[in-house]
């Protein structure tokens, strides 16, 4: 094959911080070809991201560099910033994972893109508009002629992301970063935005360096794949053999602990046969909304996210919530916690209308609700030691002595495979999923009879989102409780769940039992949320990639 | 799935959990937050310096001339007068001698000025100090309600708040100075209420970030009472921007007292303060330079120790505007006459100034990159 | 939006109108309006106690006083103002309307030079993190906030103003060594600011060196001090190096639609400076006809830069609007200098220490120059008194903002397109940066106006501050109502502009 278009050469990076000098990298060799796509490939720490930003020379400011990072046959690490800035933009482009900040939010779209050109010289004024026009509808951007001149925050996330991707290619670069392009957004919008950069790449011959952690995403896009692991490639070759056949323990472990999603049908229109709902005394359900409508308020006036929703959770059984974001899947399980006021309709918690009650009932039926959230950082208070935290319920409902709680804290530790003395730790000193943990360990705390989840693994690395969810499984069996799991990950569901019900839009698309929904959905919505979730097999997914495009046409929308 | 796990124990550490497990049992001692901030405060050298400086200001004055009944070790009072030695210079440092007989000279009336100054640094720190609290107090109490509960006390507040951007603070206090009459307790005390929106509005943005977080989100879902979440989990964790701002608004206190004295509005005779000083013997600067120098020297010390504690108390509490990594550049460094590393300026970050990555958080400072973060969906 | 602002400003109104009972009834309830005439000895002392008790209305409820004086007011209305009288029994109105000049004129010019200076230092600050500038900078400011602002004004008014009176007395001379420590200081400043690498700093080191010893010594000899000059020459010099500097500063020098339209503007600057010289020799309408001419130059400004732009339309204005304004400023400075001699030779001390301006000046017996340059005079120590909390704030802020800024993606995109520092800077974080501080401007311009009411004491003017300070002392709500509500309003006149720059420089508030 050609030339690399770029290569890295025993590259090391350390990071000067508070508590001494971090190695993040440490000596990392791989190349890319051009019109290749190569997918870095690991979870938090592994150094992929911090690798890929030396080839543009946008380490951070503590950083040290040492080794070459060869781009088109110049070295990259040992170029005066000038040079290196007419290489930014225009040998090498970059796609970044946050297309909610990458656009700057008081410039208009056309100044943003203009410049792109006008930095190179490659047109100015009028000119530059006219060409990013043409390539914003390159991109998939309707009406881009009008819309280039609206203001960052009029789009939505994939469009940002569609305009991120619009200046990476403007100049033609040989060689386009992504870094962790789709890990922000939604499944579906992931899988237009992985079509359009397949394409794109076709259209350009340029090189990709695909960074994620995401073998799905692998799987649909990479030609050859590096496996980085704390700072050191574990594993690389081609994308087939080390998805299919991986030699490292740690790939193994990797794609062992990405949850799968079970082969589905998604043909169109063949009538899937309507079960009869199954009938259920009403009395059996432990946690039951009957037509529950939710609102925000804000400034006095109120805003309905939720609509006609009915659901019922029998007791040791999973409800698993789907949707993606703005569908109220969260805004339901808040209004269950009572962190939201009930609009319309009726919440009963063991039968009892929970919004209904007198406070004194409806804090002794609190008790029954343990709760976990999505966000590792943000959910166990900075200042109480861990012992403290998983005991703060016993507290709020005067439950024990302090040496019985202190107990039980310990127990509940064992429970999530911490070590005991956890209980005088600070949350600052535990990683996510430690601390997600810790947060099960918690909403246990009391043996409650319903436990909300709310996205409780999408914030962790995979194999540590294993770890919780096989936790999270057995102490399922071991407590026996109801449990409403919201996700926007259906394999995470299939894995785990007894229901499911999916959202969008505020309104309920369809509900059943997992089986029924994951092998022989009957709405379109759902179909398409299926087709789009990636898997981590080459030949699966193309097959996948194949169906998901007839269904869309099948269903009448239209493909970029 | 699980039988797999624990053989996979056994084998060489091939998963980030493991990793994570294993630094997590290596770990030393616990720090909570306040054992963290106190070692980041006492890293901070100008803040230390500062505190000491301030301490020994406060020592001092209290114990040279004693409080109350309590006496102190320096043998004259403010009001005596005595004959005028030498033109009522300064004697400090003076003729061998450290202190003399009137280290800060004298006035016309040949009272002792140290006494005087020292008399006023008494009244000035106290006024300062009870300000601090007093508007710390009364600030934090309603910026918390009004944070929680929003609705009309949060309105007032907001309505307050736009007072001070039509009538200056100085313009109230002057009129509230006025209704008081020089009494000093009773001036600090109404200074206090009248200067507390600002960090009422601080604490009040505080709690409505603190609303948002999921540990508070949980403890209403567990069924806490609104007291407990206040005072448990919001007032504790905006303890930075309280006591941060409790110490700037001692080092404003200070300045608006002896404001407030200077036009004539604040502490008044026969109390005296150091802003009082310099405005009683303004006219003799030309003339007894020194009796002008010295209240103002004294006032400008404490101000800006106080802010510099403040500072320091700031980086603490918040070390994301803190460099981290290596140690304050040395000499040569700042003056931009030596490079940081030669190989990081050709790696494109030769500025210094903005280059990404810069940011750390307290929780991720141990980790390159605060990698919690990233993979976090939408929000 | 506008609909947002009006109602922001709706309610500032009331804010004020509510400030205005609160302050009515605690100036009333403050003391004793009677004391002096108590505790007079006058045998005419009941008499004038009635008849202040009359002018006062001292008879009646401070609820019923408060109402006669709001019905006043509130004839602003429909344009007849009446801000009462004082214990005195004279007009406010006209008093008001005298000392509400002087203080006004101090407090703007006070927040505009704040608020450049204060973010130019702030941009620096940041550009140059952890540098010995920075370091410095951040010093200078905590000891800005920490200095009683009354001391430094007396400090300035007996060492700065008189020291400046006594050295412009001796013919205004500078000495080698002060020509030396001058020169050494700016070459040790200079290259901090400039950057660069080790060599680069140490090369502008001694050209700063040089550049300023021989400037000075070059004012020295040309008796700057006492009849300066900047010249036709002067003047085409530093037009042409004004359009290439802030070309090259803000686009950079290979935009060569922006670099020749900025030179244009240049060159009519050069040209108006001829053709305008016997026009403003004795200028018809005073400051008015100033500001026409400075309207009419941004309108020629905006123009060019419309026609010559080309694709860089907006820069290009950006860059002829400043360089036009700075030329315009030449302009006028050059003039004020050449009449500086006349006064020197009318005021030997020209600054004096008591009062906004010299009370023998009318503009019967001296020209419009000398009463203005007269003005600047007495004005220029108070300003920069005033100044020295507002600079500290706003470099503070613009600092931590632009700091703050430039940890954001969107920054980091942008040097991943290639663009370069200068664009970063400007382009990218100034006005992301800018954003946060347009709310710091309301309280800033509050706390001016609390600040003028001290500077006025130190230097004994007439102006609002010792309305108020007289009024409260003598129980007497007229004159201290007056200072609030005309204070007041301004205010609010300017977080009514805050908000509208709020609402310009951040589209996502925009509806």
């Amino acid at each position: 094959m050609s030339e690399p278009i770029l290569s890295f050469e025993d590259v090391r990076v350390s990071f000067a911080t508070e508590s001494g000098t971090v190695d993040a990298v440490k000596g990392v060799s791989f190349d890319v070809k051009p019109g290749e796509v190569v997918a870095v490939v690991g979870e938090s720490g592994s150094g992929k991201s911090v690798t890929s930003s030396t080839s543009m020379g946008l380490s951070a400011e503590n950083a040290t560099v040492t080794g070459t990072v060869i781009l088109d046959g110049k070295d990259v690490t040992r170029m005066p910033a000038g040079e290196l800035r007419k290489l930014r933009g225009n040998d090498i482009s970059m796609v970044f994972q946050e297309p909610m900040t990458a656009l700057n939010p008081v410039l208009k779209v056309s100044d943003q893109m203009a410049e792109v050109f006008e930095i190179h010289g490659r047109a100015y004024g009028k000119d530059a508009v006219a060409k990013s026009i043409e390539l914003l509808e390159q991109v998939g951007i309707p009406n881009a002629a009008e819309r280039i001149y609206e203001y960052p925050h009029q789009f939505s996330g994939g469009q940002r992301q569609r305009i991120v991707i619009a200046m990476a290619i403007a100049n033609n670069p040989k060689m386009i970063i992504a870094d962790e392009p789709t890990t922000a957004l939604d499944v579906t919008v992931q899988a237009e935005i992985l079509d359009l950069l397949r394409t794109l790449k076709d259209e350009t011959k340029a090189g990709i360096l695909l960074i994620t952690h995401n073998m799905g995403v692998v799987a649909d896009m990479a030609d050859r794949v590096v496996v980085m692991f704390q700072g050191v490639v574990v594993e690389h070759g081609p994308a087939e053999e080390i998805l299919l056949d991986p030699q490292h323990p740690y790939t193994k472990r990797l794609l062992e602990a990405m949850p799968r999603l079970r082969d589905t049908s998604l043909t169109v229109n063949e009538p899937s046969p309507v079960v009869a709902a199954e009938e259920v005394a009403p009395g059996d359900y432990v946690l039951e909304g009957r037509d529950l409508a939710l609102a925000y308020k804000h400034r006095g006036r109120s805003k309905r996210v939720v609509e006609g929703v009915n659901f019922g959770v029998r007791p040791g059984e999973i409800l698993g919530l789907v949707g993606e974001s703005g569908s109220g899947k969260s805004t339901v399980a808040k209004a269950v916690l009572g962190l939201l006021e009930v609009d319309h309709g009726e919440l009963l918690i063991r039968g009892k209308n929970l919004p209904k009650l007198p406070r004194r009932e409806k804090k002794a039926l609190r008790r029954e609700i343990g709760v976990v959230f999505q966000d590792p950082a943000a959910s166990l208070d900075p200042r109480f030691p861990i012992g403290e935290i998983i005991t703060e319920p016993m507290v709020i409902h005067k439950v024990g002595t302090p040496k019985e709680r202190i107990a039980r804290a310990e127990e509940l530790l064992e429970a999530v495979k911490l070590p005991r003395d956890v209980v005088n730790r600070f949350p600052h000193e535990l990683s996510g999923g430690q601390r997600q943990r810790v947060s099960i360990a918690r909403a246990l705390a009391l043996s409650p009879s319903i436990l909300i989840a709310d996205e409780p693994t999408s914030a962790l690395d995979v194999s540590v989102q294993a770890r919780v969810l096989d936790m999270f499984s057995e102490l399922q069996e071991q407590y026996e409780f109801a449990c409403l799991f919201v996700t926007h990950d259906l394999a995470v569901v299939d894995q785990l769940a007894d229901q499911i019900m999916v959202m969008e839009k505020g309104r309920v698309v369809e509900q059943g039992r997992k089986e029924q929904i994951l092998t022989s959905p009957r709405e379109d919505y759902t179909k398409r949320l299926l087709a789009a979730a990636p898997v981590p097999d080459p030949y699966k997914q193309r097959a996948r990639r194949e169906a998901r495009r007839q269904l869309l046409t099948a269903q009448g929308i239209a493909l970029d | 799935m699980s039988e797999n796990n624990s053989s996979d124990l056994e084998q060489q550490m091939t998963d980030l959990a493991e990793v994570e497990d294993a630094k997590l049992q290596n770990k030393g001692r616990s720090l909570s937050q306040n054992q963290l901030v106190l070692r980041r405060f006492f890293s901070h050298k100008p803040a230390v310096l500062s505190l000491i400086i301030l301490v020994f200001c406060a020592v001092m004055a209290f114990s040279s001339l004693g409080y109350g009944p309590i006496p102190g070790w320096w043998d004259k009072t403010h009001t005596a007068t005595g004959p005028v030695i030498d033109g009522g210079r300064p004697t400090m440092f003076q003729n061998g001698q450290i202190l003399g007989e009137h280290p800060f000279g004298q006035t016309q009336m040949g009272q002792d000025y140290f006494a005087q100054v020292m008399y006023g640094m008494q009244q000035s720190l106290i006024i300062a100090f009870v300000v601090g609290i007093v508007s710390t107090i009364v600030g934090v109490v309603i910026g918390a309600l009004a944070g929680f509960y929003r609705g009309w006390i949060e309105t007032i507040l907001m309505r307050l708040t736009d007072v001070v951007i039509v009538v200056p603070l100085l313009v109230i206090a002057a009129v509230a100075g006025q209704m008081v009459g020089g009494r000093v307790w009773l001036l600090a005390l109404v200074l206090g209420l009248i200067t507390w929106t600002g960090l009422a509005r601080l604490v009040r943005a505080e709690i409505l970030t603190l609303r948002e977080k999921e540990y508070v989100a949980a403890s209403i879902a567990m069924g806490s009472s609104a007291w407990r979440i206040i005072l448990r989990h919001m007032v504790p964790n905006s303890i930075g921007v309280i006591i941060v701002n409790t110490t700037f608004s001692i080092a404003a206190a200070i300045l608006l007292e002896s404001s407030l004295s200077y036009i004539g509005f604040g502490v008044r005779p026969p109390e005296l303060s150091l802003g009082f000083l310099i405005n009683y013997y303004e006219s003799a600067s030309s003339t007894r330079p020194w009796l002008f120098w010295f209240p103002g020297i004294f006032i400008v010390l404490i101000a800006l120790t106080v802010n510099f504690i403040g500072d320091g108390l700031r980086d603490a509490y918040d070390p994301r505007q803190k460099r981290v990594g290596d140690r304050r550049p040395g000499l040569l460094r700042s003056l931009g006459l030596r490079n940081r590393r030669a190989e990081e300026r050709v790696a494109g970050a030769g500025n210094a100034y903005g280059t990404p990555g810069t940011a750390t958080h307290p929780v991720s400072a141990s980790e390159p990159k605060g990698n919690t973060m990233r993979f976090w969906r939408k929000k | 939006m506008l609909k947002y602002i009006l109602k922001r400003f709706g309610s500032t109104i009331l804010v004020l109108f509510g400030a205005s009972v609160l302050v009515f009834f605690m100036t009333v309830h403050s003391g004793d309006p009677l004391a002096d005439l108590r505790e007079s000895n006058d045998p005419d002392a009941p008499y004038q106690m009635e008849q202040r008790i009359r002018v006062m209305n001292l008879d009646q409820p401070w609820y019923v006083r408060y109402w006669g004086w709001l019905r006043g007011v509130l004839g602003c209305f429909y344009g007849q103002c009446d801000f009462g009288v004082n214990r005195e029994g004279q007009q406010m109105n006209s008093i008001l309307a005298g000392a509400a000049q002087d203080s006004l004129r101090l407090v703007f010019i006070a927040t505009i030079a704040s608020i450049v200076i204060g973010i130019l230092i702030g941009i620096m600050s940041a550009i140059r993190q952890y540098s010995l500038f920075d370091y410095s900078v951040s010093f200078i400011i905590f000891l800005f906030w920490s200095m009683p602002v009354f001391w430094v004004a007396v400090l300035a008014k007996d060492y700065l103003a008189i020291g400046y009176n006594n050295w412009m007395q001796d013919g205004g001379h500078f000495s080698w060594p002060q020509i030396f420590i001058i020169s050494a200081v700016l070459a040790v400043a200079i290259p901090l600011v400039a950057g660069g690498d080790p060599k680069r700093r140490v090369i502008t080191g001694v050209m700063t060196f040089a550049a300023s010893a021989g400037a000075l010594w070059f004012f020295d000899s040309s008796s700057f001090a006492t009849t300066p000059r900047i010249g036709g020459i002067g003047i085409i010099i530093l037009s042409l190096a004004l359009a290439v500097g802030l070309t090259a500063l803000i686009t950079g020098l290979n935009n060569r639609n922006v670099l020749y339209t900025s030179l244009m503007v240049a060159g009519i600057g050069i040209v108006a400076y001829y053709a305008t010289w016997g026009l403003l020799e004795n200028p018809p309408g005073g400051w008015f006809l100033m500001l026409g001419l400075f309207a009419l130059t941004i309108v020629v400004c905006v123009v060019l830069a419309r026609v010559f732009g080309g694709y860089a339309k907006g820069q290009a204005t950006a860059v002829s609007v400043i360089t036009g304004t700075l030329i315009s400023g030449l302009i006028l400075l050059d003039h004020f200098m050449y009449h500086w001699p006349e006064l020197i030779s009318l005021k030997a001390r020209p600054i004096s220490t008591i009062g906004s301006h010299t009370r023998r000046f009318t503009e019967d017996d001296v020209t419009w120059w000398q009463v203005n340059l007269d003005l600047l005079t007495q004005l220029w120590v108070p300003t920069m008194v005033l100044m020295i909390t507002s600079v500290a704030t706003y470099t503070r802020y613009t600092r931590s903002s632009m700091l703050e800024v430039a940890r954001q993606d969107y920054i980091r995109t942008a040097r991943a397109k290639g663009a370069n520092e200068r664009s970063v800077t400007f382009k990218h974080a100034f006005r992301n940066a800018m954003i946060p501080l347009a709310t710091i401007v309301a309280f800033d311009f509050a706390g001016l106006i609390g600040g003028t009411v001290i500077m006025e004491q130190v230097f004994n003017w007439n102006g609002m501050g010792g309305l108020f300070v007289t009024g409260l002392q003598q129980v007497d709500p007229a004159p201290v109502m007056g200072f609030v509500i005309v204070t007041g309003f301004v205010a609010v006149m300017f977080n009514f502009l805050a908000d509208i720059a709020y609402a310009l420089l951040d589209p996502r508030i925009r509806v």
